[in-house]
């Protein structure tokens, strides 16, 4: 529940859809690619395959093999999958930064090398990769101007970005002073500077502690409020868990499973219960109830983030934390 | 994607200022402070060309080294350090990119080209005593040969020797002059020698402008030429100017040429400038040509053509910047500082690969090979101006746009070439 109310004051700044004063609106940037049927499908692709190959074309390494995977609108879908399964490799193709060697992926009804498609993705790279001799502001701007947006626009957006991901102190400070936490925090801020409609986040907790990780969890949840779509690759299948609506699960560059979250992890065999301050003979009942099919009683542990996440707050004295 | 562009080449400029690139120009601006004083040279003025050349070809090389080093490190480092990852997912085209980090590379070369010209002139100022006038010349349209009888006879070759008995010379006429401008000079140099065969240190000559109605009005040296003064010991009735001799390599405006001064007049309402000069030593001889009389025009101080200088030489780091680009895109940061550093090289020295080619005795595959070289590469040579600056003749807009249109198809193929490198490597 405090994830979800605090994902909501964060996604007061992103729910706008509406083009901002100043900014071009991304309609407007009509191309000539190949385009998909389904509207409200932001992500599509149809047998994607890639392999890799070496500097005179011959082929190396086959990463993707006849990848089909759709995302539909205001989804959060985890990309899930061990080392070398193809997570990365799925995401720069839906990119545009590597070519498929065969099949289809459509991001926003078109070819994700379209240029106004780009203008409405935002990224988040597995490192954070950035100019360490930059400030965060200067980064930010940088990476405003790159989309075009106008000096006032970007001065605005930066400043609440860099509030939201806990850098506003520290915004004047070059990245080669930046601890590995912070540099992720502005990744994510860098991310959301054009206000993106499809966010690829891949491994966006990765060098965050439990704090900042649970707050990148609050983010997703408040992108997802605001209509946005979370494209999320991850290791950490507890995070996965706690935020994404649907997965698909690769292994070596194949789909082996995807659906809904929920669906995937019900077992119809098992059945928990839960009881407020049980006296014995209460659990005596139940005991007796359940009889042989009975798999254990035991009291509710709290997860070990949860516990961390409050002894912080109570540190910092923050209570709402 | 200009804004894109702009914002990449801006970041190029940030980036190589905190990576304290500007002591590269500081240092080259402190060796010219500390050379300056002693800078020595037999003829006067020498000192003051010398160190303007110097000033240029140390802006020059600073450019280079620049372009070299800077484009081909930060291309190699956004790919190498997977920044690229960060940057290229944007909505700026590779294109955008690489044009960014170029245009980035020739602001860079071009700013501490500029801080090297401007304490090069500094220094040319302090050993000149003040700040150098430069000029610009405007060439005769017609030249003829006077024979002692006063006969004028057509010289097609456009050269002449003068030599036996004294009295004969040559005729210059000028057009599309300025009756009203001031400050004109008239310039005059020759070749001179012995009619004995003996040795000859100057020849007595008379110079004259003829008036449309005829009349002659004798021009007077300026007293501040140092070539055209009467030697010491001689005398000639009648000479206003004694010709040392002079080659083409001697072709600085305020050293090498004697400097005569135009009066009011001389030139006509309609922009006509008649000059003879006659011999007047029959021991003498004169070789004396189309180009060895031009009018001076006066074309401001020395600094600001020193900066368009810069501007003309910058077409060189310009190219140099593109071919380290294009090998970034491709290679490592050392394959791409080898590349074009051997492109700077090369380009320098196609006056040699000419040279050796005239000379014919190269076998005929290294005849070829040399061949390709020179249709294939750029003479980056040619975009120096360094001697003009020594010269103290004008750098105008019209020598920096020959500069740039020199290497602009060379230009064009190799960014062409690094756009389709970059927009195939994956990432």
């Amino acid at each position: 529940m405090q994830a979800r109310a605090k994902a909501q004051a964060w996604g007061g700044g992103q729910a706008s859809q509406t083009p901002k004063p100043g900014v071009q609106p991304l309609s407007l940037a009509v191309g000539t690619h190949k385009t998909s049927h389904m509207s409200d499908e932001v992500v599509r692709t149809t047998g994607l395959a890639k392999v890799y190959a070496d500097f005179w074309g011959r082929p190396r390494v086959s990463a993707l093999e006849g990848l089909d995977l759709t995302i539909a609108k205001g989804e959060v879908f985890g990309l899930l999958g061990p080392n070398g399964s193809g997570k990365t490799t799925t995401i720069k193709l839906l990119l545009g930064l590597i070519r498929p060697s065969r099949g289809d992926a459509f991001v926003l009804g078109r070819d994700p090398g379209d240029l106004a498609v780009r203008a409405r993705v935002g990224y988040l790279p597995e490192e954070t990769y950035l100019w360490k001799f930059l400030t965060a502001d200067e980064t930010m701007t940088f990476i405003g101007r790159l989309f075009g947006l106008p000096a006032a626009e970007i001065a605005k957006r930066s400043d609440r970005l860099l509030n939201q991901v806990g850098l506003g102190h520290a915004r004047g400070r070059r990245l080669g002073e930046y601890s590995k936490g912070m540099a992720r925090r502005l990744g994510l801020a860098q991310a959301l500077i054009n206000d993106p409609e499809l966010v690829i986040l891949d491994e966006p907790t990765s060098g965050l502690d439990p704090v900042g990780s649970a707050e990148v969890k609050d983010l997703i949840i408040a992108l997802k409020q605001s209509g946005k779509t979370v494209l999320l690759s991850s290791h950490l299948l507890a995070d996965v868990e706690d935020v994404c609506d649907r997965i698909a699960i690769l292994h070596r560059g194949r789909l082996a499973e995807q659906g809904r979250v929920h669906d995937l992890l019900a077992d119809d065999q098992r059945l928990m219960v839960e009881l407020q301050s049980p006296d014995a003979a209460t659990i005596a009942a139940v005991k007796a109830a359940a009889g042989a099919s009975l798999i254990g009683v035991a009291p509710p542990r709290e997860r070990l983030e949860q516990r961390f996440r409050r002894i912080v707050a109570k540190n910092n004295g923050d209570g709402a934390r | 994607m200009i804004a894109g562009t702009l914002a990449v080449a801006a970041l190029s400029w940030r980036e190589a200022w905190r990576g304290r690139l500007w002591l590269v120009p500081v240092a080259g601006a402190l060796l010219i402070a500390v050379l300056a004083p002693g800078v020595s040279a037999a003829d006067p003025g020498g000192a003051v060309r010398l160190l303007a050349a110097a000033s240029s070809a140390a802006a020059g090389f600073c450019g280079i080294l620049m372009a070299a080093l800077v484009p081909a490190a930060q291309l190699t480092r956004d790919l190498e350090s997977r920044i690229a990852l960060t940057a290229f997912p944007k909505p700026l085209p590779r294109v955008g990119w690489l044009l960014g980090r170029w245009a980035g590379a020739v602001l860079l070369a071009g700013a501490a080209g500029l801080f090297i010209a401007a304490a090069g002139s500094l220094a040319v100022a302090w050993r000149a005593g003040g700040v150098p006038e430069m000029r610009t010349t405007k060439a005769s349209g017609e030249f003829e040969r006077v024979t002692g009888l006063g006969e004028a006879v057509a010289v097609p070759q456009g050269a002449t020797r003068l030599a036996g008995p004294a009295g004969d010379g040559v005729r210059w006429s000028f057009s599309g002059l300025d009756p009203a401008a001031r400050g004109y000079e008239l310039l005059v140099q020759g070749r001179v020698g012995s009619a004995g065969g003996g040795i000859v240190e100057s020849a007595p000559v008379r110079v004259v402008a003829l008036g449309s109605d005829g009349a002659v009005v004798p021009l007077s040296l300026d007293p501040a030429s140092p070539y055209g003064r009467q030697p010491p010991d001689s005398a000639m009735p009648g000479a206003n100017c004694w010709l040392a001799d002079r080659n083409a390599d001697r072709r600085s405006l305020a050293a090498d040429w004697a400097r005569l001064v135009l009066p009011e007049g001389t030139i006509t309402a309609d922009g006509r400038l008649v000059i003879q000069l006659t011999r007047l030593d029959p021991a003498t001889t004169v070789q004396i040509q189309t180009g060895s009389c031009v009018v001076a025009v006066p074309a401001g101080s020395q600094p600001m053509h020193a900066a368009r200088a810069v501007l003309a030489e910058l077409a060189a780091p310009a190219v140099i910047a593109a071919a380290a680009l294009l090998v970034a895109s491709i290679a490592t940061l050392p394959v791409a500082l080898l590349a074009a550093l051997t492109l700077a090289f090369a380009g320098h020295a196609l006056w040699a690969v000419q040279e050796t080619l005239t000379w014919g005795d190269s076998g005929r595959a290294l005849s070829r090979l040399l061949g390709l070289m020179l249709q294939g590469l750029p003479d980056l040579a040619a975009t120096g101006q360094g001697i003009r600056l020594a010269a103290s003749e004008a750098v105008g807009w019209s020598q920096v746009g020959h500069a740039w249109l020199g290497v602009a198809p060379h230009l064009v193929v190799l960014l062409a070439l690094g756009w389709w490198a970059l927009s195939r490597r994956q990432l």
